[in-house]
């Protein structure tokens, strides 16, 4: 590693250890603020096919189709966060058509109607479907937040990641606590 | 340590090998210990870090995704590994967020730093080693992870190492002993007998003795070498030694010269065989002690060498010293000594030197200082020169002399006080010719005074000072007389006998003149006074002849009383014309037996006594020159006189002979007769001077007047030795009797 890189690290885990010492100091984050933080975090896990970069190559857009529950958090957690050095950066959008260059789309659960023609839409793109939706697994989704007691955890539907062309990394199905690997 | 200073050369070097084997061993062994424990140590920790580095990826989705079972369950994987004590992740916040304890469960320490910059710290406590790392995840520190491994295995293996190093010491010092004792034999032997061998000699002296040489070639031998090298050397020096030691014996024996030596550490003093008889001491019979030794110095000298000795070894300079010394026997003699100081480190140790005896010197510088001073004492120019005309000593007269300084006179040049034609005369005649050889050569000549030049008048002598063995010469002595004084009191005294000659010569002129005036005078007086005697005579005789028997008895008795008269009157004048002649007669001299003269006249005087009972001694007379006529006449009047005056004596005694008075001959004619008063022995030889009344002793009182005129015109003496009554003795010399004498 280059110490200028190394520089960089540092001082992340300084903003990070701040954040975090802010947290822990703080009142418990949210169930937004965790689930933000898992968004941010999933896309470090996940392998995507080459065409997914989409024009906009430079930066990582997560997408938040519909209702934004996140408030100011997502763009907290997202703020100098990077996956594979590109910048991340929050779009909102309300049409499913305009997820054109988005990586990783959050699902409102105010699309819970749509939903089924939404993921017919994204078919075969190669855009990680993350909701809090209930039974988004079942239903077609890609990753779905649950609660399990205060704690926010997820499920993977491995047959739709795989549909779409995604290589989830182990490291992230393991801590699923459920994975469906049948339709 | 201190023993092993005493150890054989043997012992030393198994020690030593020993001791170099296994130290080598030792720090070998440490080294490889340490290396190998640095290099398990670096291992561990590797290990380590690998272990938390799988840890860390195993459970950074989990610390992402905030699952701390997750984690829990990555963490205790680590059961595989039993050294593992404890393994911890910690949230960036420092929190912990999964735990692992192998025994049981401690207590959660908050997490350890990682010094920045770095992603990984360890280090050793007592009895673990701790690991930090740090959990990156895309770039990006994301918690912490911690291992505490025991150090079960480090010590396992260091007590391994420990075994197996001892088990190696051990072999390897006892190989090293058993090789060690084998080898050292090869090159201890040698120097062992070496050392045994320099033990002979030094303790026997025997420099004849040789190490074995060794078939190797290393140092040994070469010192081997060396030492027998050395040896020979010292054979060599000792015989040296030995032949000087004996030569100095033989001239110490000879030179009467002792050696002594002052210890100064205990005070003692060591002498030689030579010393005892310069103190008049039996060998060893000297305690040795400094004191003893002052005690045989005079008193007087005591405190002057006791002050010499510490002021050498105070100051370091040589001694020297004389000074005398009482014999058992009291005879007081004087010694020099010489010696000094020697030093060991800078310390002084002892004084040591020679001793002689210098009374002989002592003697005869007082002798020569006797010389000295009389040369310098003396009135004369006394002096030395030097070949080339410089002088070498001047005495104070001299300098005196010619005004020199005393102490200035060595080196000056003569010529600087002699006259120009002297110092040719010197250069060119004088000092030529005593160098060949010619002697001393005396003169008068002329000084002058240096400054003045005021010529002075000397005289010279000038000799050569040879050198007593080769005869060489050496330079010339001087020795001047001023004789100024003389020379004027020989002017005067030339003057004076000129004038006295003249003088003399006139007097002499006017006395023989008045002498043969006087003669004259006597003869023509004598002479004149016969013709009227004989008158007398004659016609006393012819009154006799023809008128005798008219006279009677009285008449002719006066007549024949006449005639007496006249016939003594006639022998004084004839007495007086005979001494006159003398006078005026030459000496006809010829050599004359005394002998047959003496004869003759006893003869004649024989006839003239035959009624006389006379005893004649007349003993050997010499040859001499003389007027035999004269002295006949002499011996004639001596022997008359002596008839004349032994009358009273019966049987008369008369000699006459030759004895030596004063180492001279003296003609001698001795009576027995009346003798005379020595009171009146000056009258004896006067004219008409008698002694005896004419009434006893017939005589004209001119006879010895006539002897002593003979003997005087021959150069002699007469003079008489008598006693009233008891005798005359009548001596006689003659100028020409010494030379004739026989």
């Amino acid at each position: 590693m280059t110490a200028p890189v190394n520089s960089l690290i540092v001082m992340l885990a300084w903003a990070l250890g701040a954040t975090m010492s802010l947290q822990a100091d703080g009142a418990k984050p949210t169930e937004y603020q965790v689930k933000a933080a898992y968004l941010a975090n999933f896309g470090k896990f996940v392998e995507w096919p080459a065409r997914a970069a989409g024009p906009d190559n430079h930066t990582f857009h997560i997408c938040v189709l519909g209702q934004d529950p996140f408030g100011p958090a997502l763009d907290e957690a997202f703020a100098g966060e990077t996956i594979d050095r590109a910048p991340l950066a929050t779009k909102r959008i309300t049409k499913v058509q305009e997820s054109g260059n988005c990586r990783v789309l959050f699902i409102s659960s105010s699309e819970d109607a749509q939903l089924k023609t939404i993921l017919e839409t994204l078919d075969k793109e190669s855009i990680l479907t993350v909701s809090d939706l209930p039974q988004f697994v079942k239903r077609g989704g890609m990753i779905q937040f649950v609660l399990d007691g205060n704690r926010v955890r997820f499920e993977v539907n491995l047959v739709a990641t795989q549909h779409a062309g995604l290589i989830l990394s182990s490291e992230l199905l393991k801590l699923a606590i459920a994975v469906r690997r049948t339709p | 340590m201190l023993k092993a200073r005493n150890y054989s050369i043997k012992k030393k070097l198994t020690w030593m090998n020993m001791l170099v084997s296994g130290a080598a061993l030792l720090v070998a062994s440490v080294a490889f210990i340490v290396y190998e424990l640095t290099t398990f140590r670096l291992t561990m920790a590797r290990n380590l870090s690998i272990q938390a580095q799988i840890v860390g990826a195993n459970s950074a989705s989990a610390i992402l995704f905030n699952d701390p079972n997750s984690a829990a369950n990555t963490l205790s994987a680590l059961k595989v590994a039993p050294n593992i004590l404890s393994a911890r992740i910690y949230l960036p916040s420092g929190e912990p967020f999964a735990v692992y304890w192998r025994d049981r469960r401690g207590s959660a320490l908050p997490s350890p730093s990682i010094p920045p910059g770095q992603t990984e710290a360890h280090w050793f406590t007592n009895n673990a080693l701790v690991l930090v790392r740090s959990v990156e995840f895309q770039g990006k520190s994301i918690g912490t992870v911690y291992i505490q491994s025991d150090l079960q295995e480090l010590k396992n293996r260091l007590r391994r190492y420990e075994g197996t190093v001892a088990a190696v010491l051990l072999i390897s010092l006892l190989a090293a002993f058993v090789l060690s004792s084998t080898f050292q034999r090869g090159t201890s032997k040698p120097i062992m007998q070496l050392a045994e061998l320099a033990r002979i000699v030094s303790r026997e002296k025997k420099y004849s003795v040789r190490a074995p040489e060794t078939a190797s070639r290393d140092e040994v031998a070469v010192l081997i070498e060396a030492f027998n090298e050395m040896l020979a050397q010292i054979q060599e020096r000792d015989a040296a030694l030995q032949q000087a030691h004996e030569r100095i014996n033989l001239a110490l024996k000879g030179s009467g010269v002792g050696t002594w030596s002052w210890s100064l550490s205990d005070n003692t003093i060591t002498w030689d065989n030579y010393m005892f008889p310069l103190f008049g001491l039996e060998p060893g019979g000297f305690s040795g002690t400094y004191e003893d030794f002052l005690n045989l110095v005079h008193s007087k000298d005591r405190e002057r060498v006791r002050t010499a000795g510490i002021a050498s070894v105070e100051r370091n300079t040589p001694y020297d010293v004389e000074f005398h010394v009482i014999w058992p026997d009291g005879s007081i003699h004087a010694l020099s000594a010489r010696g000094k100081v020697y030093r060991e480190s800078d310390r002084p140790v002892r004084l040591a030197g020679v001793c002689w005896d210098i009374s002989e010197r002592k003697r005869s510088e007082e002798e020569r200082q006797k010389f000295v001073s009389l040369v310098e004492q003396t009135d004369d120019f006394i002096g030395m020169v030097a070949l080339d005309g410089r002088i070498l000593y001047l005495n104070r007269a001299g300098c005196r002399l010619v005004g020199l300084e005393p102490e200035k006179a060595a080196g000056t040049d003569i010529r600087d006080f002699y006259p120009e034609r002297w110092c040719l005369a010197l250069r060119d005649e004088i000092f030529p010719a005593i160098v060949r050889g010619e002697g001393t050569w005396v003169g008068e000549a002329q000084l002058c005074h240096i400054e003045s030049k005021q010529p002075v008048d000397v005289l010279m002598n000038v000799f050569p000072v040879n050198h007593p063995d080769t005869g060489q010469l050496l330079c010339f002595a001087m020795v001047v007389r001023d004789i100024t004084e003389r020379k004027r009191a020989e002017e005067q005294i030339r003057e004076l006998n000129q004038s006295l000659e003249r003088r003399v010569a006139e007097r002499t002129a006017e006395l023989e003149a008045a002498n043969k005036e006087l003669e004259a005078f006597t003869y023509s007086v004598a002479h004149d006074l016969r013709a009227p005697l004989r008158h007398i005579q004659g016609f006393s005789n012819a009154l006799t002849e023809d008128f005798g028997s008219q006279l009677d008895a009285d008449a002719k008795d006066y007549l024949k009383r006449i005639v007496e008269g006249t016939q003594h009157m006639g022998h004084l004048i004839n007495d007086l014309l005979s001494l006159a002649h003398i006078g005026r007669q030459e000496l006809r001299l010829q050599v004359t037996g005394l002998d047959s003269l003496v004869r003759e006249v006893v003869r004649d005087l024989k006839q003239e006594a035959e009624h006389r009972n006379i005893d004649w001694q007349i003993g050997e007379l010499p040859f001499v020159d003389c007027d035999p006529g004269l002295i006949k006449q002499v011996f004639y009047n001596l022997l008359s006189n002596a008839l004349k005056y032994t009358r009273p004596r019966n049987p008369a005694r008369i000699e006459a002979g030759q004895m030596s008075m004063n180492g001279r001959p003296v003609i001698f004619v001795r009576d027995n007769g009346v003798g005379f008063n020595m009171k009146y022995a000056a009258k004896l030889f006067g004219v008409f001077q008698r002694l005896h009344r004419r009434e006893d002793f017939e005589g004209t009182g001119v006879g010895l007047a006539t002897v002593q005129r003979i003997i005087h015109k021959h150069g002699g003496q007469i003079w008489a030795q008598a006693e009233l009554d008891k005798g005359a003795t009548f001596f006689f010399t003659l100028g020409s009797t010494e030379k004739q004498s026989l």
